[in-house]
């Protein structure tokens, strides 16, 4: 028997307005793996993720969270379910790093938003995972960009999700933290999670991801292991410019030429 | 505690505020008329004599009625600040942003000009125009900016500063068209609260109470609009539902606080950004320590207003800005040196 993935879109096809942006994308993510999702700017990475979490409606397939239909979740059901970590996320000034990660139990809050029962131990457990316990009552504007990239990992873990969206989380971090957001990505495979990860980096990618699904121009590539989806001619003709791929010791190595 | 601390001071600056006048009546003897009206108004005592009355009289009912209408009125415009400010995510958005002082103020000086069907009403007809014209011009704007069933930021302010503006050309109209009636006209605009009594009170206080409630369900929900309107959404809040009862619950406070007092200006701006700067940006703490506030500072603006060149009154809305404008500069500066 087949196992229900966490996520999946079948043919899914979206865009702002008038601008198709996916023109019919497959994705399958099962708990415990972590999939990268790459491909050139423009291609539709964050789409995917903003339909995947219904913030950018579709016209046509299907999307299905934990095998059921998105349109059957509500609002908080889906928060549930489904976490994202949006690109550069912005912190409000003046909130403790408590206080963000709290809202990750919103879509658990009773009436008036009053916290819900376990509240504090989710807290406290998404602060543990993220080392970000330490600094719980700083305002988030003191943090330096790798911290606050944890908060808001552990604001996801927070959700108690099924399945985690990662939208560039390596982004304007030093090699160390790329390094630590990824660990905490894979950290949260190993729990249990479905996770999906945006990635400029290809090697990143490769080393960090079990499988890899390559978008360009709103439509998947290529889908699979590192070594089949990093290949030379592929990646040429989806970022449009000349591209090496040696084989590495630790998985393909991928060299644009410049 | 810091809920605890505002109350305290508030009910004292009432207290002190009921107490100065052209007759002063010491704090013992407030608390004491006070007990005496209460104990009245319920029938459990009869009206006293001589002294006693006096005291009586001028404190329940004529200062106190003014205070504590001070107080409200206050109160709202610094929780609809709040809540404005909240929403918008920007700490200069005020009450009026959406065109309620400027529909609030052109609907008054319509009724106080034209408004020759309006003795159906008593006393109530310039009231009662304010405030339709309050809720009615947000209720325009919002219409015309919302997208379906979403409203989208900045065209509602976009469209509040438009329809405001025009409002406020239409005010400036009938100022010119009725010039003998331009200083009543004029004194309404800058906020007054000569005309306070129970019976007025009686009307705005639920109202504003109503907002309160609404406004204070929503704390929670502003605290995660903060993060974004698409992060708030995926955090599973009702983003539009929320933007819409936060526009509607100010809306209600706005055109309450206007209708009993016409515009004052900048309790709704001043207040709740002090507010944030001293507790921080939590709307649960925020919103209520914010009304508290607004409500001491518009009783001492207004005591200001009755009593510096007494027995002229200065209208309150012209204290009000005399006060904040340096208050708002000098915090500015402090955060921009922080």
């Amino acid at each position: 028997m087949r196992r229900v993935p966490s996520l999946e879109l079948r043919g899914v096809v979206a865009g702002y307005g008038a601008t198709t942006v996916l023109s019919g994308v497959d994705l399958r993510v099962e708990a415990g793996e972590v999939v990268g999702l790459i491909g050139p700017n423009g291609a539709g990475k964050s789409t995917v993720i903003g339909v995947a979490s219904r913030v950018v409606p579709f016209r046509a397939g299907e999307v299905f969270v934990a095998g059921a239909p998105l349109a059957s979740y509500g609002r908080r059901a889906l928060a549930r379910r489904l976490a994202v970590v949006p690109q550069g996320a912005a912190l409000p000034d003046g909130f403790t790093v408590k206080e963000v990660v709290q809202m990750g139990r919103t879509p658990y809050a009773g009436l008036f938003g009053a916290p819900g029962p376990g509240d504090e131990g989710e807290i406290e457990r998404a602060m543990e995972r993220t080392d970000t316990w330490r600094f719980a009552a700083r305002p988030v504007e003191s943090l330096s960009g790798g911290e606050r990239q944890r908060v808001v990992l552990a604001r996801a873990l927070a959700q108690r999700p099924d399945v985690l969206l990662l939208d560039e989380p390596t982004s304007h971090l030093d090699l160390r933290y790329q390094v630590e957001a990824l660990a905490l990505a894979r950290q949260a495979a190993r729990d249990g999670l479905a996770a999906v990860v945006v990635l400029h980096d290809l090697n990143q990618a490769a080393q960090a991801c079990d499988r890899l699904v390559l978008l360009a121009e709103g439509v998947v590539v290529a889908a699979g292991v590192a070594e089949v989806v990093l290949d030379g001619g592929l990646l040429s003709s989806a970022y449009g410019i000349r591209v090496d791929v040696w084989p590495g010791p630790r998985g393909p190595v991928v060299v644009p030429r410049v | 505690m810091p809920l605890l601390v505002s109350t305290g001071a508030l009910l004292l600056t009432v207290v002190f505020a009921a107490g100065i006048g052209t007759v002063h009546v010491p704090p013992g003897g407030v608390l004491a008329a006070i007990g005496r009206g209460l104990a009245q108004t319920i029938g459990a005592a009869a009206p006293g004599d001589g002294a006693t009355r006096v005291a009586d009289t001028i404190v329940w009912q004529i200062r106190l009625p003014r205070v504590v209408l001070a107080a409200t009125v206050g109160a709202a415009l610094a929780l609809a600040g709040a809540a404005f400010q909240g929403v918008f995510r920007n700490p200069l958005a005020d009450p009026y942003l959406l065109g309620a002082a400027s529909g609030a103020g052109f609907a008054a000086a319509a009724a106080m000009v034209y408004g020759a069907g309006l003795p159906l009403l008593g006393g109530w007809g310039v009231p009662v125009a304010a405030f339709v014209g309050a809720a009615a011009t947000v209720v325009v704007v919002v219409a015309l900016a919302r997208r379906g069933w979403s409203v989208p930021v900045v065209p509602l302010i976009l469209a509040g500063v438009v329809i405001g503006s025009s409002l406020s050309a239409g005010t400036s109209f009938v100022l010119l068209a009725a010039r003998e009636q331009a200083v009543g006209i004029l004194s309404w605009l800058l906020g007054s609260l000569t005309f306070a009594s129970w019976d007025r009170l009686a009307v705005a206080a639920p109202l504003v109470l109503v907002a309160a409630v609404v406004l204070l369900a929503c704390a929670r929900g502003l605290n995660v609009l903060q993060l974004g309107e698409t992060s708030a959404a995926q955090l599973g809040v009702p983003v539009e539902a929320l933007k819409v009862a936060v526009v509607a619950a100010a809306t209600l406070a706005t055109a309450a606080a206007v209708s009993m007092a016409g515009v004052i200006g900048f309790v709704g701006l001043v207040v709740p950004h002090a507010v944030r700067l001293a507790l921080g940006p939590d709307h649960v703490r925020l919103l209520p320590v914010a009304a508290i506030w607004g409500a001491a500072f518009l009783v001492l603006a207004d005591l200001v207003a009755r009593t510096v060149i007494s027995p002229v009154e200065l209208p309150v809305g012209v204290v009000t800005a005399l006060v904040g404008a340096p208050f708002f500069l000098a915090l500015l500066r402090r955060r921009m040196s922080a």
